[in-house]
């Protein structure tokens, strides 16, 4: 056996060792201690503010937060995987329809958070009666925004009906809830107003008959009307002020027939092996500490909300009166998610 | 004079083996006989192994909830149903993606075959100027990720894109060509051409002059020579390369997802996304549609070997004389011009929107300097960032699996042309097959397979949600492509080589080690190099299995992306591109002192 022969052995065993360290349990992370004790827990959020605040938890309480920020869409899919032995401790995302799909499947803890007390009004009008989620904060769903550069004030749209106008033809962009959480939540509120999925359709399909076109997500809307590609869209609100922050040519409109309030939800899995930390880490985001962290994230655009706990206010620019908030009924959406979303799939997006 | 089968890439499902080497000649003793076989069995373990746990067994546990919905459910339930099959059917776009996706799997391969095939003879075999540098922009199209592509394509071309609104507005015919089936199969096309070529090449090389120079005698023009002799030669390398074309525009998602939406042409990639990402998930839709990709490709593999049967291919060998150069005479410049067109459009194009938008504050704004920043970089290598963790795990991730994959997969190519380990030809069967199967559907099957509650028991520890998992799971989605690199290189070593050598009394080990191993150690790098690439820019495993707390550079790209913050997200592709670059220099000084080494092992394989 010659240099080389022992060179290439080498190589093999390295891989091995590799393959081995790799696959083995050697790494820290890799165990699972089951305590209730605190400790560390695992957070599934789509939050964009959610990594600050974690950073925050930790310094303030000690507690590790082991993060995945993710799409709605693909955390749903984690959960689902996972049900057999559920890995997450603490979900968090924006649409309390999907939470209430998760809720019904038993997989969310039931229980009452020590800072319940801090909701003001609209936050305590938001908690649902078998206490399984927690509102964080709100914004609205899809308010209309337009190009500041081809409408004045006065020429964009007051109202949804307003869409359907020949100014509006071939100018009007939606969203796809395929990849927009908030696109469900706007489409099921938008039937809820219009009395019923028959009429919601209805309106949807004399909107595409205007030629309203589908986009994937609230910020593809923006780019495209910023852009010129489109006068209006549907975005959702906290997205808008972001991008308006840096000095996007966008305008907003809240229709005054109503807009649907979206509320970022919080759960805990009701198998968490990490009971102490999850509880602390949800009371810790209704606290008023935890509320000024989201809200003053500078990085990002998610953290223009309305918030839902006393004392706190919202960031500066953000309109929070002169708002018709509507409440979508969760129950009713949850129910009928499949069946709205394959109608709009097939008869509006296609 | 030996004649010999001209296999391509490894893919002709019609080869006949060659000499297997455990197959013991006269004159050996028992034990070297015995040792010979172990060495052999061990390797075929290791190989068969590495396949039916890495990629079988996932695939297994999401493919049979297309049957037995509930299989992991809680309560689970033995209880099966064929309704997952009755919502493909019954429900218009999922059927009507069926058909889509069939019409572009077969126009995507047929053009890329030919686009390939086509490059392949300009650069191989003309003296078309710059062939060096074409056939290295060949390589750097293969490594784009197809997301990347489809998204530059996207913020490029689409009405207040980049082109609309930093250059000039475009025509409505652009747009509408750009974003129609049409223009979904050319961009397609332009992104998978490579593979077409890289097995033309493998067969141009083994081609030879002698019946070309027979046929010249006789009086036929070059041309003739190429479209009744060369031509017809290189038909299994065209079937192999449109194979692998078929089965990755078929399971592509990048693009179904960005332009086949825009275009309102909807796929089967994008219907099985759409099932497992809305609530509630639909497993068992999934499965049933990554099911049907199965069966596609497998329709496809039946016709290739169909097709090839009915003649033979056998060139001669001994590769004394290379294949003699066309000359292009008038058509030089046109053709040349004609490439550089080409290249400018699959690759230059999405690139330089790439760069210039990782330079620009707001997208909206246009190419003026007040909206020149380098404020994205910043954030893209701040110290205290998640950006740059993110970096370093992914390229010590991507390291590993390139490293780990090319050695697999030789040792999979290895046992399926070399040896004579019963079930072969399933492990071949497995490795095409794997080509169809959207990553999406193997990361899902991961979860399903390594998130097992005994597991905690019997090893200690739940494999899924560790490093190490997704680490296998890179591992995995690169296998199958490359035992078929590797299988490409390997039907290079000529059995006349390995019967010379066993005659001279060398073990299998010899055989390996000195033969076998400098003829593939220029494919192994060039193989490292497709896995390290795919590995750092890797989506739907990297998703799904990143281990909370410790995401990989993909999954931040595509976040940011996602929240339309093109600054910072492509700053991040640009970075994670630079890294491609340096490894890159790096393996073709690798593969450049392994020629210099070893020049007289053919092993020739460009890179």
């Amino acid at each position: 056996m010659g240099a080389k022969s022992i060179r290439y052995l080498g190589i093999v065993a390295v891989s091995s060792a590799l393959f081995a360290s790799a696959v083995g349990p050697a790494r820290a992370e890799t165990v699972r201690v089951p305590s209730s004790s605190g400790g560390t827990l695992t957070l599934y959020s789509a939050q964009g503010y959610d990594s600050t605040m974690a950073k925050a938890f930790q310094k303030s309480t000690g507690n590790q937060v082991k993060l995945t920020d993710d799409a709605t869409g693909n955390l749903l899919a984690k959960i689902a995987a996972e049900r057999n032995n559920p890995q997450w401790d603490v979900v968090w995302f924006d649409g309390d329809a999907a939470m209430q799909g998760l809720d019904v499947q038993g997989q969310l803890l039931r229980w009452a958070p020590a800072n319940a007390k801090n909701y003001n009004a609209l936050g305590r009008s938001l908690i649902p009666s078998d206490h399984g989620f927690y509102p964080t904060a709100v914004t609205a769903a899809g308010a209309l925004v337009y190009n500041t550069k081809k409408l004045t004030p006065a020429q964009a749209p007051k109202d949804w009906n307003d869409l359907l106008k020949p100014q509006f033809k071939n100018q009007v962009a939606a969203i796809d809830p395929a990849y927009s959480g908030p696109a469900f939540s706007l489409i099921a509120g938008m039937m809820q107003r219009k009395g019923g999925i028959a009429q919601g359709q209805a309106f949807f399909t004399a909107l595409k008959g205007n030629g309203m076109k589908v986009f994937q997500t609230s910020d593809s809307v923006m780019n495209a009307v910023q852009t010129g590609a489109r006068l209006v869209g549907f975005a959702q609100d906290s997205g808008y002020y972001g991008a308006k922050s840096t000095g996007a040519p966008l305008g907003i409109v809240y229709p005054t027939s109503g807009v649907t309030l979206l509320p970022g939800v919080i759960a805990i899995n009701a198998k968490s092996k990490h009971l102490a930390a999850a509880e602390a880490f949800v009371n810790y985001v209704l606290s008023q500490a935890g509320q000024n962290v989201m809200i003053h994230d500078p990085n990002d655009p998610d953290a223009n909300v309305v918030p839902v706990i006393t004392g706190i206010s919202a960031l500066k620019g953000r309109q929070v009166t002169g708002i018709k908030w509507q409440r979508l009924d969760y129950k009713w959406a949850a129910s009928n998610e499949n069946a709205i979303k394959l109608w709009y799939h097939n008869s509006i997006v296609q | 004079m030996t004649a010999t089968h001209l296999d391509v890439g490894g893919d002709s499902v019609l080869q006949v083996p060659g000499p297997a080497l455990e197959a013991g000649t006269g004159g050996t003793s028992v034990p070297a006989r015995f040792r010979r076989r172990a060495f052999s069995v061990a390797f075929a373990a290791v190989a068969t192994l590495s396949l039916l746990v890495l990629v079988l067994y996932p695939l297994i546990t999401i493919l049979i909830q297309s049957v037995f919905p509930d299989v992991f459910s809680v309560p689970a339930s033995l209880a099966p149903s064929l309704g997952s099959f009755s919502r493909v059917f019954s429900t218009p776009e999922v059927y009507g993606s069926m058909l889509n996706t069939a019409w572009l799997g077969v126009a995507v391969a047929v053009l890329g075959t030919l686009v390939g095939a086509v490059v392949a003879v300009l650069v191989r075999n003309t003296d078309l100027p710059g062939r060096r540098v074409f056939d290295g922009l060949v390589w750097i199209t293969l490594f784009t990720p197809s997301y990347l592509v489809a998204l530059a394509w996207e913020l490029l071309f689409s009405r207040g894109g980049f082109i609309d609104s930093t250059i000039a507005p475009l025509p409505d015919g652009v747009v509408n060509t750009i974003f129609s089936p049409v223009g979904l199969a050319a961009i397609l096309t332009l992104r998978l051409f490579p593979f077409s070529y890289l097995a033309v090449s493998a067969a141009l090389r083994g081609l030879g002059s002698e019946y070309e120079d027979a046929a010249r005698m006789v009086g036929a023009s070059p041309l003739r020579c190429w479209l009744r002799i060369n031509g017809p030669l290189l038909a299994p390398a065209l079937f192999a390369g449109g194979l692998i074309i078929f089965a990755e525009a078929i399971s592509d998602y990048g693009t179904a997802a960005t332009i086949a939406q825009q275009a309102g042409f909807n796929l089967v990639t994008y219907e099985l996304y759409a099932a497992m990402n809305n609530a509630p998930v639909d497993f068992a839709l999934t499965a049933a549609l990554a099911l049907i990709l199965i069966v596609a490709i497998a329709v496809a593999l039946m016709f290739q070997a169909r097709l090839l049967r009915a003649r033979s291919y056998q060139v001669i060998t001994g590769r004394t004389r290379p294949a003699r150069r066309l000359p292009l005479r008038a058509w030089r410049l046109p053709l040349t011009l004609l490439m550089s067109l080409f290249f400018v459009a699959a690759l230059l194009l999405p690139l330089a929107a790439t760069l210039a938008m990782s330079f620009m504050r707001n997208l909206g704004d246009g190419l003026v300097a007040s909206n020149f920043t380098l404020a994205n970089y910043q954030a893209a290598l701040d110290a205290g960032g998640e950006a740059l963790p993110a970096i370093e795990r992914s390229a010590a991730l991507a390291v590993g699996a390139a490293t780990l994959a090319a050695l697999l997969g030789a040792a999979v190519a290895f046992v399926v042309e070399r040896t004579r380990v019963p079930g072969r030809a399933f492990l071949r069967l497995l490795t095409v097959v794997t080509l169809a199967i959207p990553g999406i559907v193997l990361a899902v099957g991961y979860i399903f397979a390594w998130n097992q509650p005994w597991m905690q028991n019997v090893f200690g520890f739940t494999p899924y949600g560790t490093i190490g998992l997704l680490l296998v799971a890179y591992v995995a989605e690169a296998l199958p492509f490359s035992a078929r690199l590797a299988g490409g290189a390997l039907a290079q070593v000529g059995d006349h080589l390995l019967e010379a050598g066993r005659m001279a009394g060398a073990t299998t080990a010899q055989l390996f080690r000195h033969i076998v191993l400098p003829v593939v150690a220029t494919a192994l790098l060039s193989t490292w190099m497709l896995n390290f690439t795919g590995t750092l820019f890797e989506l739907p495993a990297s998703e799904l299995l990143q281990p909370a707390g410790e995401p990989p550079l993909s999954v931040q790209i595509i976040n940011q992306y996602s929240h339309y913050r093109q600054g910072p997200g492509t700053a991040m592709t640009i970075v994670a591109i630079a890294i491609v670059a340096v490894a890159a220099l790096l393996i073709a000084g690798a593969a450049r002192a392994v020629r210099a080494r070893g020049g007289k092992t053919h092993a020739r394989r460009g890179f």
